[in-house]
């Protein structure tokens, strides 16, 4: 029995027979040993031995069966254990490889987190605001409806049109309307609190099917008078009333009216954001009769089975009826519907596909760079890879081996990715500006972690491929001769074409955030036409119950003013119904009598604003022509109007507009003289043209709300901090809301611009670190492999400089290549971002070449720092060390 | 010599492994003949028994079978005594001693009766 050692040699070609064929072959054997033994003990012949041996085993077919289905089994419970056991020695192996160099280990691993994290926290963004259904049951029958005329394709609906559209169409099962959410004050038990309410029509909440948890929504009924109930939303309703449920019945002071709580709306239930309350809107009285004041916004839920395509041809038709029944007030208006889906996502698609794109970009120059550092470390270990594919292991278990390394090392900066996509959410939350629709639904739910271990798979996959193609293919015995020192020949080759792509993707992401800085910086030097900086806002909404006539109302802000004038620090202080660039508007239709008739196709539409006498001063809008509104322009007196320099040129391109008479439509037309030209200014948005705007003196037209302008000659926030008790000192009823620094809210319309050149800004960066580490990398790897080659060049007298210059000619040579592939690249999808880029083109010459120009440079650097340890390369010491 | 008698029920698995205990490994036939010298041919085990028998412990990880070639030159399956096979052994041999006292007990009383 000491055949053992013999054997153990063979095994190698141990290739297992299948069960049927192991059972007859170990009963072969034995029966031909028996035979054998037969002859040699009792000298049977050869043929009766193995009769004899035969008779001797006994049922033959009988225990072959019991032998088999032992085997069988046997064989199933070895494979399960084998597959088990290589992949643990797997994993073991690459653990006990990354634990060799822990250097490598921690750069690749941070270097993976990085990139699967900032993945993970912008897919779930992605996810939360582009992919997940709206939080409405059958969102999909949803339908958004903005009126729509010949100057203006996002304007509204008038109450009476929405009337006829709800009454006359039968696509919809429910056409609800909505106005902006408004600032009410609310009294009562504590102190004067301002609340948000939204007026809503009858069907608003079945269209969106909410269902109030307690009591009820709003009828037609409500409808037909100024109805003083609310429903409450659901946050309002606990934090105000801690959720109890007998609050139907109770009552709300709001602008000084008692209000009935009606119901109350389930936890969520809202459209673009929660009010506290919603209330009816008396579509049956007053100025909602009037067809041409616009300030519906419609939801509708189709009925079942009926295309939004159809929906809209039905309301065509009753347009089209409403014009030729009201041509005055309906010529060319319509009411188109899209999915209310797109309304959400309308504004940032093209933005966050872009930053998705981006971050796509970033974890594959992370892929390269993990790859081309466990290239350089696969190529160390050329040896132990040779002596492994010597001792019998096949490619395909070196490449499992190396595979698992690379799955092994992706996983654990899967890990590290969703612990930094956790902060990396928070920290969006935090400087998102609130740009973003439905950032409060997102979150890292299972989706996002499959999606998650799915690209750290991925991941782990491209960027183990490289060195495992590489690896796997070795020439053995020339490995083992030269110790593993050899060329790098084709690893070098990827090692390149890596870094090449690196350049490439950093190149497209540089330039994609150039262009966005460049936008911003451009739009942020828009010259708004007023000058906003040391300015303090707030609004002031006066409650109509408390300040029932015009004379109250224009006392109160004049007491104010003076009062606010008072304070140390304060230059001058106005009031406004309206501010520039602080997201909201009044527009109106503008004609001159018996010249430009209201109602006509050349009527003009401008913005309006109620002012007090020093608004021009205050906000530093010149005066061009005329005189700004003084103390003589008040109620009796007669109506004047300021105009800007855009709608005077406009309306007067050939003549004075001083003196001239302009129509405007107030619900009825008001005359009014033109006493004074101004600078025109942005009304919304700095990346828009300027428009039309007109001022009306607030003490001809002195409505309830006004907004306080304050020039300040102090920090703004000292100021700030006295504007509440000033108005406190002359009403302690009367809230001040929206107060802040006018120069933060004219920010925010640069808010979503700026947003998205951080973000990509960052990833550009966290691109271009990873693109100089590639280029540093392979250069010093090159360096390292080739200080013989060196060493000898030295020797022979070669100027070190000479060196330097070989290596950074190495080093420029990748960059220039994948600055020139990164060019083509960037031409194509730079063009994608067109709709966000302002005042710039999306192939601007000038981003392309300081991107080149900073891209070559730092790659330049990169390369210098290996080429000088070339340089100091001892000749004799290389030589001897080979 | 008297004649061979028949193998107890329940002790071939006993006596395998004792045949394995010690050595390296043993095909089937091996195992055989060494059971035959070792009890000096006054015990017949089948190879109806012994084989079936083989595959039950192999199933029961008590013994691994590995393929080799035997010193004749054939390809042959080797049977090695597990870990658990040892353990096993172990447990079989005291309970046999247990169970040869206690009839041997049982005997020597009716003996004395």
């Amino acid at each position: 029995m000491s055949h053992g050692p013999v054997r153990r040699l063979f095994r190698i070609f141990d290739r297992p027979p299948t069960a049927a064929d192991a059972v007859d072959l170990e009963i072969r054997h034995h029966i031909e040993s028996r035979a054998e033994d037969l002859m040699k003990r009792e000298g049977l012949s050869a043929d009766a031995a193995l009769d004899e041996a035969r008779r001797r085993f006994g049922e033959l077919e009988m225990i072959r069966r019991r032998m088999e289905g032992g085997e069988r089994r046997h064989r199933r419970d070895m494979r399960r254990l084998k597959s088990i056991g290589q992949t643990g020695e797997d994993i073991r192996f690459a653990l006990r490889g990354l634990r060799k160099s822990p250097g490598l280990a921690a750069v690749v691993i941070i270097t993976l987190a990085l990139g699967i994290g900032l993945n993970t926290a912008i897919f779930s963004v992605v996810k939360g605001v582009l992919l997940d259904p709206l939080p409405y049951p059958e969102a999909d029958r949803l339908v958004w409806g903005v009126g729509s005329f010949s100057a203006n394709s996002q304007a509204a609906v008038s109450p009476p049109d929405y009337l006829d559209y709800r009454d006359q169409s039968t696509s919809f099962e429910y056409l609800g309307g909505r106005r902006g959410i408004g600032s009410y004050t609310l009294t009562g038990s504590e102190a004067p609190e301002v609340v948000r309410g939204q007026s809503v029509t009858a069907e608003f909440f079945e269209a969106l099917g909410g269902v109030p948890i307690l009591g009820r929504g709003f009828t037609r009924t409500d409808e037909q008078q100024v109805s003083r109930i609310v429903v409450l939303g659901h946050t309002f309703w606990q934090n105000r009333f801690g959720g109890r449920s007998d609050v139907v019945g109770e009552r709300l002071t709001l602008d000084g009216e008692s209000h009935e709580i009606v119901g109350v709306m389930p936890a969520g239930f809202q459209l673009f954001s929660e009010p506290d309350f919603f209330s009816p809107i008396p579509l049956h009285v007053g100025g909602n009769l009037v067809r041409r004041f616009h300030n519906l916004r419609l939801v509708g839920r189709l009925q079942r089975g009926v295309s939004i395509e159809e929906a809209q041809a039905e309301l065509d038709v009753i347009a089209s009826r409403l014009e030729r029944e009201y041509p005055e007030s309906n010529a060319t208006w319509t009411l188109p519907i899209v999915p209310l889906e797109s309304v959400f996502v309308g504004g940032v698609r093209t933005g966050l596909m872009i930053l998705w794109g981006a971050v796509g970009m970033v974890l594959l120059i992370v892929c390269a760079n993990v790859a081309n550092l466990l290239l350089a470390r696969g190529t160390g270990r050329r040896v132990e890879i040779a002596l492994r594919t010597a001792l019998g292991a096949g490619r395909a278990r070196i490449m499992r081996l190396l595979f698992t390394e690379s799955l092994v090392l992706a996983l654990v900066g899967c890990a590290g990715g969703v612990g930094l996509s956790f902060v990396a959410l928070r920290v969006l939350r935090v400087v998102e500006p609130g740009v973003l629709p439905r950032m409060d639904e997102v979150a890292l739910d299972g989706w996002v972690l499959a999606f998650t271990i799915a690209i750290s798979l991925l991941t782990g996959l491209v960027f183990g491929l490289f060195p495992a193609l590489a690896t796997s293919n070795l020439d053995l015995s020339s490995t083992l001769k030269t110790g593993g020192r050899g060329a790098a020949g084709s690893s070098g080759r990827i090692r390149g074409a890596l870094v090449v792509a690196e350049v490439a993707m950093s190149f497209v992401l540089l330039i994609g955030a150039g262009l966005l800085i460049q936008s911003f910086a451009k739009l942020r030097s828009v010259d708004p036409g007023f000058q906003p900086d040391g300015m303090v806002v707030a609004s002031v909404a006066l409650p109509e119950a408390r300040y029932q006539t015009d004379e109250q109302r224009i006392s109160f802000f004049a007491q104010l003013r003076t009062r606010l004038a008072a304070m140390p620090g304060v230059e001058g202080v106005a009031t406004s119904s309206i501010l520039p660039l602080s997201g909201g508007g009044n527009d109106t239709y503008v004609g001159v009598p018996g010249r430009l008739e209201l109602g006509s196709d050349q009527q003009f539409n401008s913005q309006f604003r109620f002012t007090s006498n020093e608004f021009f001063d205050v906000m530093r809008i010149p005066l061009i022509q005329g005189r700004a509104f003084g103390d003589g322009d008040r109620a009796g007196s007669p109506p004047v109007v300021v105009i800007d320099q855009t709608l005077a040129t406009a309306i007067f391109p050939d003549e004075n507009p001083l003196g001239q008479r302009l129509q405007i439509d107030m619900g009825e037309p008001y005359e009014a003289e033109i006493i004074g030209v101004v600078g025109g200014i942005s009304g919304f948005s700095l990346a828009l043209a300027p428009g039309f705007h007109l001022y009306l003196p607030y003490d001809q037209r002195p409505i309830a709300g006004q907004r306080v302008v304050i020039r300040t000659t102090v920090d703004p926030v000292t100021i700030m901090n006295g504007v509440a008790p000033t108005v406190a000192a002359l009403d302690p009823l009367q809230p001040v809301s929206e107060l802040s620094a006018y120069s933060e809210v004219v920010d925010q319309t640069v808010a979503q611009p700026r947003f998205q050149a951080l973000l990509l800004g960052i990833f550009a960066a966290v691109a271009l670190v990873l693109a100089v580490i590639g280029v540093y990398g392979v250069l010093s790897y090159l360096v390292a492999q080739r200080a013989r080659e060196v060493g000898i060049r030295i020797a022979l007298g070669a100027r070190r400089s000479d060196v330097v210059r070989l290596i950074v000619r190495r080093g420029l040579g990748l960059t220039m290549m994948g600055l020139a592939i990164g060019l083509v690249a960037a031409f194509g999808l730079t063009r994608l971002m067109a709709t966000l880029l302002f005042g710039v083109g999306a192939t601007d010459v000038l981003t392309f070449a300081l991107v080149a120009v900073l891209l070559g440079g730092t790659s330049l650097a990169a390369s210098y720092v290996p080429a000088r340890r070339a340089a100091r390369v001892d000749p004799t010491a290389a030589l001897r060390q080979e | 010599m008297p004649s061979p008698i028949e193998i107890l029920p329940g002790t071939l698995e006993l006596l395998v492994m004792k045949a394995l205990v010690g050595v390296d490994s043993m095909h089937g036939f091996d195992i055989l003949r060494w059971l035959r010298s070792a009890t000096d041919e006054e015990l017949v085990v089948e190879e109806g028994s012994l084989y079936p028998a083989l595959h039950r412990m192999q199933r029961r990880g008590w013994l691994v079978p590995e393929w080799g070639i035997s010193d004749r030159g054939r390809r042959a399956k080797y049977y090695t005594l597990t870990v658990p096979g040892h353990k096993e052994l172990a447990r079989q041999e005291q309970s046999w001693h247990r169970y040869v006292s206690i009839v041997g007990k049982v005997i020597a009383a009716g003996a004395a009766a």
